[in-house]
Order: structure tokens, then C-alpha cells, then sequence
């Protein structure tokens, strides 16, 4: 290969890294609430097509820029619950609820407890700590893929 | 145009913008905005896949997309990869190994990577599409991929990027 060849061939083939590695081990490690996040964008996607608004009118309703709601729409948005509530305000619908598992779990644990008391009759200070627990909840996303009916529920 | 390093060993990508072939189909295939806005656009082909909605196409998709980077990430730690696992001849009668500079692709759901075959076993990405035809010639974005390929192809020919080695004096 002569050198001016072998020049040109250089400027092509380079030792230039792609970055999909870095932003795949990211996605990896972050995917339970970058799934969150690509849910809430497919409800919201979903009620701007009902209500046959645009990107910008949601946004002029939020009172964000566009850029902004091009942001979470792409769905990799670590948002926060103001912006959730935001987005729920505008558009009239529920995109997350709160639900308290804790309690519903120490219910379960108190009714799995006394079909044991008959055997063992723990007292009630024994039950007490299962019970005070209940104040603690988590998150679920709203969306399925009913989504649209739900929308059509709530409004 | 730049041919780059994609850290999966024997694995190029041809880089036409800012980014690369393989990161910017990525990019696009985990953007829920893009996908909901193909798939709505792409919606009466969805039926021959058995999705009936939208929302479900673009959930899939996250899921196929998962699978595939899952693949690239496991051939970039695994000691002995296998870069042959994950493509096959872009024709799928066509059975030939030896070809010169082959058109491949490779699959994840309806997901496609399409590369060039230099020989010595390095596979050069070109693009990707999301492919819901039977046929790449059914589709503009297949379509527009097919020109890509041929494009790479007579590119890689004209400038005698035959061989695995002509690649790696040029990469050291």
C-alpha cells in the first residue's frame, strides 16, 4: 500500500471508540427506573393523542419550555414527583398511584399470624410491631395497556 | 465518513454524523417518543405481528432492545466471542460464506443491525432498522437501509478494505 493510500486509509478507519457501551452499562444499572420513566412518557403520549393535543400545548399548560417535554417524552427522565404531578394536572390523568403495600402486607402477616394463634395465642404486644409498620408505601406505575381506557375513565 | 471501534472484538461501525451507526440506532430504539411516533406512523403493518396497539409495539421494542445490547455486552467481557452468533447473510437464501464483502444483519425481534463481511471474520455496522415488512424493498426506512449497504459496500471496495488485516494495520 503506498503511503498517501495508507494516509487517506487512516483518516477513515480510526481508533475512535462508539459510546454505546458507556450508555448501555448506565441503562443496566439504572433500567427499573428508566422502565418508570418510558411508562409514564407512554401514557403521557397516549392522552396527548386522545385529547389531540400537541407537544407545545402541553407544555404552555405545564408552564416548561419544549424542550422540556421533548425531554420526557423520550423516556429517560429521572423525574421527580412535582414533574409527575405537573404532567397529571395538565393532562387530567393519573400517571402514578402511591400504594400502601407495607399495610396490606402486615394485614396478610396478622391474618397468616392468628390462624397460628390457635396453637401458640401470641399476645398482643407480639403483633403490635407488625402492625405500626404500616405507614411506609411505595410507588407503581400507573400505565398498562389499557392506558387509553383509564384515561377515558378518568375524564 | 469513519469506520470506529465498537469494543465488541471483530465488531466496526461506520460513523456518518455525530455519532455512530451502532449508537445511534440504539439511541433511537430506547427513545419512547421516536418509537411511539413510528409506530403510529408504521401502525397497519403492527397487525402482522399480533400487537394491536401502539403502546404495546413500543414496549416490545424496549424489550427486543434490551436483548440486543444484553448480546453485545456479553461479547464484550466473554474471552472467546463469537461475533458469528449474531449475524447472518442479510439474504436469507443465500448460503455462501465466502462471499466479498457480504451483506449481513442482525435480529432481535423486529429489530435490525445491518453490517458488512470483511474477511477475517470483522463485521462492519452500517445502520439499522426497525423492519415490520416482509421485504427490506416494502419499506422507506429498509429501503434507505439497502442503499446504505450498497453504498459501505462500494466504499469499502474502492478503497481496499478487503481484509481483516488491511482493518487492523490501520486501527494500530
Amino acid at each position: 500500500m503506498n503511503n498517501n493510500k495508507k494516509q487517506s486509509l487512516e483518516n477513515i478507519v480510526t481508533t475512535e471508540n462508539s459510546g454505546w457501551l458507556a450508555k448501555a452499562l448506565w441503562a443496566k444499572v439504572n433500567k427499573k427506573w428508566l422502565n418508570r420513566s418510558s411508562g409514564v412518557s407512554l401514557s403521557v403520549l397516549e392522552a396527548l393523542r386522545e385529547k389531540e393535543w400537541s407537544q407545545k400545548k402541553l407544555a404552555q399548560e405545564m408552564k416548561v419550555s419544549s424542550q422540556q417535554i421533548n425531554k420526557i417524552l423520550k423516556g429517560q427522565q429521572n423525574l421527580t414527583f412535582e414533574t409527575v404531578s405537573k404532567l397529571e394536572d395538565a393532562l387530567g390523568v393519573t400517571l402514578m398511584e402511591i400504594i400502601p403495600f407495607r399495610r396490606e402486607n402486615a394485614k396478610q402477616i396478622i391474618q397468616a399470624k392468628s390462624l397460628r394463634e390457635e396453637v401458640s395465642k401470641p399476645t398482643k404486644q407480639q403483633i403490635q410491631p407488625v402492625i405500626n409498620v404500616g405507614n411506609k408505601a411505595t410507588l407503581k406505575i400507573a400505565y398498562n395497556r389499557n392506558a387509553s381506557v383509564q384515561y377515558k375513565n378518568a375524564g | 465518513v469513519k469506520i470506529i471501534n465498537t469494543f465488541v472484538p471483530q465488531l466496526r461501525a461506520f460513523k456518518f454524523s455525530s455519532v455512530d451507526e451502532l449508537e445511534r440506532n440504539l439511541d433511537l430504539w430506547t427513545n419512547t417518543k421516536y418509537l411511539y411516533e413510528f409506530f403510529e406512523k408504521n401502525k397497519s403493518n403492527l397487525s402482522f405481528f399480533d400487537v394491536s396497539t401502539v403502546a404495546e409495539a413500543v414496549e416490545k421494542t424496549l424489550l427486543y432492545v434490551e436483548v440486543l445490547r444484553d448480546n453485545l455486552i456479553e461479547l464484550v467481557y466473554q474471552k472467546n466471542p463469537n461475533i458469528d452468533s449474531l449475524f447472518h447473510n442479510l439474504n436469507d437464501n443465500e448460503y455462501k460464506a465466502d462471499v466479498l464483502l457480504s451483506k449481513q444483519k442482525s435480529k432481535s425481534g423486529w429489530l435490525r443491525l445491518y453490517a458488512i463481511k470483511v474477511e477475517g471474520n470483522i463485521y462492519v455496522i452500517t445502520g439499522g432498522a426497525i423492519k415490520l415488512t416482509e421485504k427490506m424493498s416494502q419499506s422507506d426506512v429498509t429501503i434507505e437501509e439497502q442503499k446504505k449497504l450498497d453504498l459501505c459496500r462500494n466504499y469499502l471496495k474502492d478503497e481496499g478494505i478487503y481484509d481483516e488485516l488491511t482493518l487492523m494495520e490501520l486501527m494500530i
